[in-house]
């Protein structure tokens, strides 16, 4: 157990140095100079001077690249040209609102899909399941930045429910986080009901029945165990997800989490934001995976032999 | 043929609508008439005019022909690339193989979209650096899967006596182990063309398209701050852009069942 632990971890060293590279290659793919682009064109050529000299855009590219790494140890990411401060205490400072998005989102998510997808498995070919296919399949389709429109329209402008953007309010996490719950919760019931319905074949579910043990007992036992790996997965596989979607949904309903302060740093031509967005989103989904990894471990030895 | 059934002749009339948008679209889809602005649902006008009185049903016309061009070229190139570069590392071996994996680990270390985000909005907004950010990151998931399969079919008995009469590598890997994978690939690929097409309205949708070209995601981006005066500029392209992602979802399925049959 320690071992693959150990070797997990090791093995997350090359793809996080990998990672790093290739963020600090993105500001070099810009066509022509980053400088110019940043500064705009009433720049003048001091400005300009002095911004490629902090920026050590001066130097060769290998001189860069080292200092690069050796800034990013010392938790050093930079200055944002906007705001004027480091760049690590911006994208920290908003972390919280996407992580506490991205939980409400997933928790929904479980709720929804989880009493769906053992319905779904128990009633395989009924209506029911086929009415909750439909849905999955439509939920899996719907692009999240019009269900985020659409529920503003309805649940903010028209009823007037919700607040329609911000986070002023307790309320305002609701219809963002119903907007990314939507489509993880389409996924994870395709999940949910096939694990249940190998579950519902397996002799154990039979024999608990033979013993006299209720139906909706022994469904709920049996849930639990189908549903448990879904659970793992979908904090790892669909963490990737959820962090994408959350950068649309963050747009869409002007939360202030991560990926609106990167979407905000895209338009303002803000490069060394920009990238150090990128990287710390890129960074927690390595460690989110690695976490993922490390607990399928601990719950399913079958698959440790794969890994 | 009848199990693609009904999605097929949609998809259909959808790819038609979108090669003819030039000739199906009753106005100029760029053309600014300021006084009609706003202006809802007419008979002249069926999807409405949005905030310069451009005409939306045209502008969705030639929506989904954007969409369509970008989610099949993304996936013609990501496809030719990740099958290349997956079969042969896969093939191969050793070595190669081992970089490659690496490469690929350190690509998918960047969920969804988040590459494409940060490519795409250094390049600044344009069609070609939406293709190239959305090939950059869509090839990867191709490479793993062909790698993934190549290795598997390699160890096979015919493999292993072409190898052992001295057929030539990488005939062996193109005729005799890839035509192998192509059902699965064409799966994949109907639902890549479905992600293909959601993330570039995602890009345009964030501002990254280029301006002049008529993009469903970029109109709901424009529809997002009028939402309450005109629902109509939200409501047809994302209907739209869902029944499209729709129907590329349900053919991939369709195909699925096809092929496991």
């Amino acid at each position: 157990m320690r071992s693959f632990i150990l070797k997990r971890l090791l093995l997350a060293v090359p793809t996080i140095l990998g990672v790093v590279t290739l963020v600090f290659f993105l500001i070099h793919i810009v066509p022509g100079d980053p400088v110019t682009l940043m500064l705009g064109d009433y720049a003048t050529k001091r400005e300009i001077m002095q911004m490629r000299h902090e920026l050590h855009l001066d130097k060769p590219l290998s001189e860069q690249y080292v200092l690069y790494l050796d800034n990013l140890l010392h938790g050093n990411m930079g200055t944002s040209l906007y705001y004027k401060k480091p760049v690590l205490a911006i994208v920290l400072q908003r972390f919280g609102y996407t992580a506490l998005l991205a939980l409400f989102a997933m928790v929904l998510a479980l709720l929804i899909s989880i009493p769906l997808g053992v319905w779904s498995a128990y009633r395989q070919g009924a209506w029911v399941d086929k009415i909750i296919a439909g849905a999955s399949i439509l939920g899996v389709s719907l692009p999240n930045f019009w269900i985020g429109i659409l529920l503003i329209l309805i649940f903010s402008l028209r009823l007037n429910l919700l607040p329609v953007a911000g986070a002023q309010s307790p309320l305002s996490i609701i219809l963002p986080g119903v907007t990314l719950a939507i489509g993880m919760s389409a996924i994870t019931i395709r999940m949910v009901r096939a694990n249940m319905i190998t579950a519902l074949q397996h002799e154990s579910f039979t024999a608990s029945l033979a013993k006299g043990i209720s139906i909706r007992r022994t469904l709920f036992v049996h849930a639990l165990k189908a549903t448990l790996i879904p659970v793992i997965t979908l904090v790892g596989m669909q963490f990737g997800l959820l962090l994408s979607g959350a950068i649309i949904t963050e747009t869409v309903f002007s939360w202030p989490g991560m990926g609106r302060l990167l979407v905000d740093s895209v338009m303002t031509r803000d490069y060394p934001l920009l990238s150090g967005t990128v990287l710390v989103i890129a960074l927690i989904y390595v460690m989110v995976n690695l976490i993922t990894d490390i607990l399928y471990f601990v719950v399913e030895p079958r698959m440790r032999k794969t890994l | 043929m009848r199990r693609i059934g009904a999605t097929g002749i949609l998809l259909f009339i959808l790819i038609f609508a979108g090669i003819a948008a030039p000739v199906l679209s009753p106005y100029n889809p760029r053309k600014q008439i300021l006084s009609l602005s706003f202006h809802a649902p007419s008979v002249s006008s069926p999807m409405g005019r949005d905030a310069l009185g451009r005409d939306i049903f045209s502008r969705v016309l030639y929506g989904i022909r954007t969409s369509l061009f970008i989610g099949f070229t993304v996936v013609l190139i990501s496809l030719s690339l990740g099958v290349t570069v997956g079969g042969m590392a896969g093939y191969i071996g050793g070595f190669p193989d081992a970089v490659f994996s690496r490469v690929i680990d350190i690509l998918m270390a960047f969920p969804g979209l988040l590459l494409s985000i940060g490519i795409a909005g250094i390049m600044g907004p344009s069609t070609l650096n939406i293709i190239i950010a959305l090939c950059a990151a869509g090839w990867v998931g191709y490479a793993r899967y062909t790698r993934a399969m190549v290795i598997s079919i390699k160890q096979r008995d015919y493999i292993v006596s072409a190898t052992a009469i001295g057929k030539n590598r990488f005939t062996i890997l193109f005729t005799d182990i890839l035509p192998n994978i192509i059902e699965p690939l064409i799966v994949e690929a109907s639902f890549g063309i479905g992600i293909a097409i959601v993330s570039e309205a995602s890009l345009s949708f964030l501002g990254l398209s280029s301006p002049s070209t008529p993009s469903l995601g970029r109109m709901l981006s424009e529809a997002i701050s009028v939402i309450n005066v005109s629902p109509w500029m939200a409501l047809f392209p994302g209907l739209t852009l869902t029944i499209i992602v729709l129907l590329f979802n349900d053919i991939g399925e369709r195909i699925r069942k096809i092929y496991e049959r």
